[in-house]
C-alpha cells in the first residue's frame, strides 16, 4: 500500500511539474494582459517541435536543445504579442478571438511544415531509476528535474529581477503601476515572452516522452486551462499548487478508477468551483 | 416626535468588513411625506448604508422595512420593485443611446422585469414613449431628448440619472451625492426639483456631501460618523448638536 | 426602406429557388450545411449579444442530435415528435443549468462553458451504450413528415431553411423588440440597469434557453440528415467553426452570422484540392477580421451604405 501510494505521488509529480509550467504561463499572460490564452497548447507545441528539429533533426545535445527551443518559443510569443495581441489588449472578447485565430494558424502551420504524423524525438535519457519501493523512468526523472530548475529560475526572475518585479505589480494593480511609471507595453512583451518560454519547455521536456504531432498542445492546454481555474485565474501560486495536485490526483485516480472517470471528476470540479468560487479556489475575493 | 406611518424603518442595522465596522448599529425612521437627509464626515458610511438600503450589499445584522415588510438582503431589482430606486454617485446612464431612449429603457426595465413572453410587446414601446415624454417635460430635458446622452452636459447627465429613476415609478427616492459636481445654479435647480417631487407624492432620501444643501432642504437628517448614528433630528436640532459639531470639527465640512 | 424590402424578397427567392435550378446533389448538401449552420450562428449570437459566449453551445448540438437520434431509435417515437422534444429538452436543460452557471460572467462564463461542453463530448464519448462512444450511431432513420420522409438532400435543404429562418426571425424580432432595449441595457451597463428594476440573470436564462432550442433543433436535423453521429462532431472546434462565422459576419445583428455561414461555409469545399491550407486560411480570415474588421462584413455594409446611399 506504501509503496503504491509511494508510487502515485511520484508519477503524479513528474506530471504534476509539467502542468505547472503550463498554467503558470497560461496564468501569467492573463494575471498581467486578461488574454485567455487559447493559443497556449499551440506554444508547447511550437517547443515539441523545435527540440524535436534541434535534438532530432541537428543532433544537437539535450540541454542546449531545449534552451534554444525555449528561447525560440520565448521569441515567438514576445513577436505575437508585439505584431497582434497589442493591438487589441483591453478588449477580453477580441482578445480571446485572436488567440483562438493564432492557434488556428499555429498547428495548421504546423501540419504544412511538418505533417499530420506522429514522430518521436530523441530520448534524453533511458532505463529506470528505483527510488525506495517506487519505480521510475529515468526521463521521467529528467523532465522533473529540469521543470524544477526552470521554476526557481521563474520564481527567482519574478522576486529578485526588477522586470519580474515590474510584472508583479502589474498583475496585481495595473493603474497603480502605470502610476509608477512601468510602461505597459514593455511588461506585456516580456510576460508574453516569459509564459510562452514557460509553455515551450513544457513542450521541449515532453517531446521525447510523448509523440510529437500538430495537435499536441490541445490536452496540456486543457490541463492547464483546469488548474488555473481551480488555482484562480492570474493566481501565480494558484498555478503551481493546483498543477501539483491535479497531477497527483490524475495519477491517483487513473491508477485506480481509470482515466475517463478522473477527467470526467476534473471537469466536475471545475465547474462546481467556478460556479461557487469563481475566483479560484486559491484566489483572492476582488 | 414618532411618526404615524413609518415609510422607512431601519432597525439595529450593521455592516462590518473584515472586522471593519463600516455601519454600526444604525436604526431610525422616516415618515412618508418627509424628505430625509443622511450627511456624515468622508468616511462615515454613507455609502455602505445607501448600499445596504437598496440590496447592493446585504447586511451583517439588522432589518430594513419598508412600508411594513422587511425588504432585507433583497436583491437591488427586487428592492427597485417595491418601489425604493436610486440615483448613482457618477453620471451612470446609457451613454450611447439617445436620451429619450434612456428615460424609455428605465420604463421597460421595470415594466418588463423578467421575460414572460420573448417578442412583440407593441404596447409596452408606446407606453414607454408617452411616459418618456412626460418625464422629461417635468425636468425639462425634452429640448435635448434626442442628443446622445453622452453628449450632454455633467449637470443634464446628472437630471437624466434622475429622470430615469421616475420612469420606474418610484414611492421612494435614494439619491447618492446629488450635488456633487454641480455649480451653485444647478444646486438651486436641484433644490426647487425635490419640491416638485414631493408634489408628486414622490418620497426623498438624500445621502449628500454637501451639508448646506440638506440643511435647507431637509425635514429631519441622520448624521453618522465612523458607522454610527451620532445625531437624528431636525436641522435647527442638528446644527446645534455637539457631537455633529465635534464630528465635523477640523474637517473640510463646515456646518453652516 | 424599399431597397431593403427588394433585397428582402430578392435573397428569400435565391435561397428557395436555386435547388431547382442547380440541380446538383454536392451543391445542395452544402445548402443544407449552411442553413444548419446559420442556425446554429445565430443562436450563439443571441449568446454574444447579451455578452456571454458560450462555448457549451457546440455540444447543446450534440445534445439535440443525440435526443432526437434516440428518441426515434430506441422508443420508435416519430420524428415529428422527436424534433420539437430536442429542441424542448435542451432549452430545459440550459434552463436548469443557467442560473447557476449565467451568475459568473465574461471570461469565467467562457472557461465554465468550455469544461461544461468538453464534459457532454466525454459523456457522448464514454457512455457507449447509450451514445455509440467513439464509433457513433449509424444508420439514423431519415425524418419523416407528414408521412412523406425526406430522403433528398433537397428536402433536407429546405427543412434546414425553414429552421434557419426561423431561427433568425426569432433572433430579430427579440431583439428589435422592447426585450431587445432591455437585453442591451443589460449589456451595457448591468448595475444601472438592476437599479431600474429588472432581475437580470431571468432574462440572461431566457436567452440561453432560447438559443439553446434553436441549437437543438439544428442538431436534430443534422443528425437525420446525415445519418450518423459521432462525438467529434460537437467539440471545441465546431463551436470555433460557429464563432467564426459570428466573428467575421458581425456579432452585432444576426444578419452578420447569417452573412458568415453563407461565406465560410462553402470555403473547405472550395479548398478541397489544397487541403492543407484550408486551415490556414481560416485562422488568418479570423485574425484579419478580429484586427481589421471589427464589427465584421455588416459592419463593413453599414459603412459602403452610409457612403454611397445617403
Amino acid at each position: 500500500m506504501l509503496a503504491l501510494s509511494l508510487q502515485i505521488v511520484l508519477n503524479g509529480l513528474t506530471t504534476g511539474v509539467v502542468y505547472v509550467l503550463m498554467a503558470l504561463g497560461f496564468t501569467l499572460i492573463f494575471g498581467i494582459m486578461r488574454v485567455v490564452n487559447f493559443a497556449h497548447g499551440e506554444l508547447y507545441m511550437a517547443g515539441a517541435f523545435a527540440v524535436t528539429v534541434l535534438s532530432g533533426g541537428l543532433s544537437w545535445p539535450h540541454l542546449p536543445a531545449i534552451l534554444a527551443s525555449v528561447v525560440l518559443v520565448g521569441l515567438l510569443g514576445a513577436a505575437l504579442q508585439r505584431l497582434l495581441f497589442s493591438r487589441v489588449i483591453g478588449n477580453e472578447f477580441n482578445c480571446m478571438i485572436l488567440a483562438l485565430a493564432v492557434s488556428i494558424c499555429l498547428q495548421s502551420l504546423a501540419l504544412i511544415v511538418f505533417g499530420p504524423d506522429e514522430i518521436g524525438a530523441p530520448r534524453p535519457v533511458t532505463g529506470v531509476v528505483h527510488l525506495g519501493p517506487a519505480v521510475i523512468p529515468a526521463d521521467r526523472l529528467f523532465v522533473g528535474a529540469v521543470a524544477i530548475v526552470l521554476l526557481v529560475a521563474f520564481y527567482l526572475f519574478l522576486n529578485k529581477t526588477r522586470l519580474g518585479l515590474m510584472m508583479r505589480a502589474v498583475a496585481q494593480d495595473p493603474e497603480m503601476a502605470a502610476l509608477h511609471g512601468v510602461r505597459p507595453n514593455l511588461i506585456h512583451t516580456a510576460a508574453f515572452a516569459v509564459g510562452s518560454m514557460l509553455a515551450g519547455a513544457a513542450g521541449a521536456l515532453m517531446a521525447p516522452i510523448y509523440t510529437v504531432f500538430p495537435y499536441m498542445g490541445e490536452l496540456p492546454m486543457m490541463k492547464a486551462f483546469i488548474v488555473v481555474v481551480l488555482g484562480g485565474l492570474g493566481s501565480l501560486p494558484g498555478a503551481v499548487i493546483g498543477g501539483l495536485m491535479l497531477g497527483i490526483v490524475e495519477s491517483a485516480f487513473a491508477t485506480m478508477l481509470g482515466s475517463t472517470v478522473a477527467a470526467l471528476v476534473a471537469f466536475a470540479v471545475v465547474v462546481a468551483a467556478i460556479a461557487v468560487r469563481p475566483e479560484g479556489l486559491m484566489g483572492r475575493r476582488a | 416626535m414618532a411618526p404615524v406611518t413609518q415609510l422607512l424603518e431601519v432597525t439595529g442595522l450593521s455592516k462590518r468588513f473584515r472586522g471593519l465596522r463600516a455601519v454600526d448599529d444604525v436604526s431610525f425612521g422616516m415618515a412618508k411625506g418627509e424628505l430625509f437627509g443622511i450627511i456624515g464626515p468622508n468616511g462615515a458610511g454613507k455609502t455602505t448604508l445607501f448600499n445596504l438600503i437598496t440590496g447592493t450589499l446585504s447586511p451583517t445584522a439588522g432589518e430594513i422595512r419598508f412600508r411594513g415588510d422587511a425588504i432585507t438582503g433583497l436583491k437591488p431589482d427586487a428592492v427597485a420593485r417595491r418601489g425604493i430606486v436610486r440615483t448613482f454617485q457618477a453620471t451612470t446612464i446609457f451613454r450611447d443611446a439617445s436620451v429619450r431612449d434612456n428615460v424609455r429603457r428605465a420604463y421597460l426595465l421595470r415594466t418588463l422585469h423578467q421575460p414572460a413572453r420573448l417578442t412583440v410587446y407593441r404596447a409596452e414601446l408606446q407606453a414607454a414613449d408617452a411616459e418618456a415624454g412626460e418625464i422629461l417635460e417635468l425636468l425639462e430635458l425634452d429640448r435635448v431628448s434626442a442628443q446622445y446622452a453622452r453628449e450632454l452636459p455633467y449637470g443634464s447627465q446628472k437630471l437624466l440619472g434622475v429622470a430615469m429613476a421616475l420612469a420606474t415609478r418610484p414611492r421612494l427616492l435614494l439619491m447618492d451625492e446629488p450635488a456633487a459636481g454641480l455649480n451653485p445654479s444647478e444646486t438651486r435647480a436641484l433644490a426647487a426639483l425635490f419640491q416638485r417631487l414631493r408634489g408628486r407624492g414622490i418620497d426623498i432620501v438624500l445621502v449628500e456631501h454637501d451639508v448646506r444643501l440638506v440643511m435647507s432642504v431637509c425635514d429631519r437628517i441622520l448624521v453618522l460618523n465612523y458607522g454610527r448614528a451620532i445625531a437624528l433630528g431636525r436641522p435647527d436640532e442638528i446644527r446645534t448638536d455637539p457631537q455633529v459639531i465635534e464630528a465635523y470639527l477640523g474637517g473640510a465640512d463646515d456646518i453652516a | 426602406m424599399r431597397l431593403r424590402n427588394a433585397a428582402l424578397v430578392a435573397i428569400v427567392a435565391v435561397a428557395v429557388g436555386w435547388p431547382f435550378v442547380v440541380e446538383n446533389r454536392y451543391i445542395t448538401h452544402i445548402g443544407v450545411l449552411m442553413a444548419i449552420s446559420i442556425s446554429t450562428s445565430v443562436s450563439l449570437n443571441m449568446m454574444l449579444r447579451i455578452g456571454q459566449l458560450s462555448i457549451a453551445q457546440a455540444a447543446f448540438m450534440g445534445l439535440g442530435a443525440y435526443t432526437s437520434t434516440l428518441l426515434v431509435m430506441r422508443l420508435g417515437l416519430p420524428f415529428l415528435l422527436a424534433f420539437p422534444a430536442s429542441g424542448l429538452l435542451v432549452a430545459a436543460f440550459a434552463a436548469v443549468i443557467g442560473p447557476i452557471f449565467l451568475r459568473v460572467k465574461g471570461v469565467y462564463f467562457v472557461l465554465l462553458t468550455f469544461a461544461l461542453g468538453e464534459g457532454i463530448v466525454l459523456v457522448f464519448q464514454e457512455w457507449v451504450s447509450l451514445f455509440g462512444g467513439n464509433n457513433g450511431i449509424h444508420s439514423i432513420p431519415k425524418a419523416s413528415l407528414f408521412g412523406m420522409t425526406l430522403v433528398s438532400p433537397r428536402s433536407y435543404y429546405f427543412l434546414a431553411l425553414a429552421l434557419a429562418a426561423v431561427t433568425f426571425l426569432a433572433a430579430v424580432g427579440i431583439f428589435r423588440s422592447a426585450v431587445g432595449a432591455v437585453l442591451d441595457s443589460l449589456n451595457e451597463n448591468e448595475p444601472l440597469s438592476q437599479s431600474l428594476g429588472v432581475n437580470p440573470l431571468s432574462y440572461r436564462v431566457a436567452v440561453f434557453a432560447v438559443a439553446g432550442f434553436f441549437t437543438g433543433l439544428a442538431g436534430s436535423v443534422y443528425a437525420h440528415y446525415t445519418g450518423f453521429l459521432s462525438p467529434d462532431a460537437f467539440t471545441f472546434w465546431s463551436l470555433v467553426d460557429m464563432l467564426v462565422i459570428n466573428v467575421i459576419g458581425g456579432i452585432g445583428s444576426p444578419l452578420g452570422p447569417v452573412l458568415g455561414a453563407i461565406l465560410l461555409v462553402p470555403l473547405p469545399e472550395l479548398l478541397r484540392d489544397v487541403r492543407q491550407y484550408q486551415m490556414l486560411s481560416y485562422g488568418l480570415l479570423l485574425l484579419t477580421a478580429v484586427l481589421f474588421l471589427p464589427s465584421g462584413i455588416v459592419g463593413l455594409l453599414r459603412k459602403l451604405q452610409r457612403r454611397w446611399l445617403p
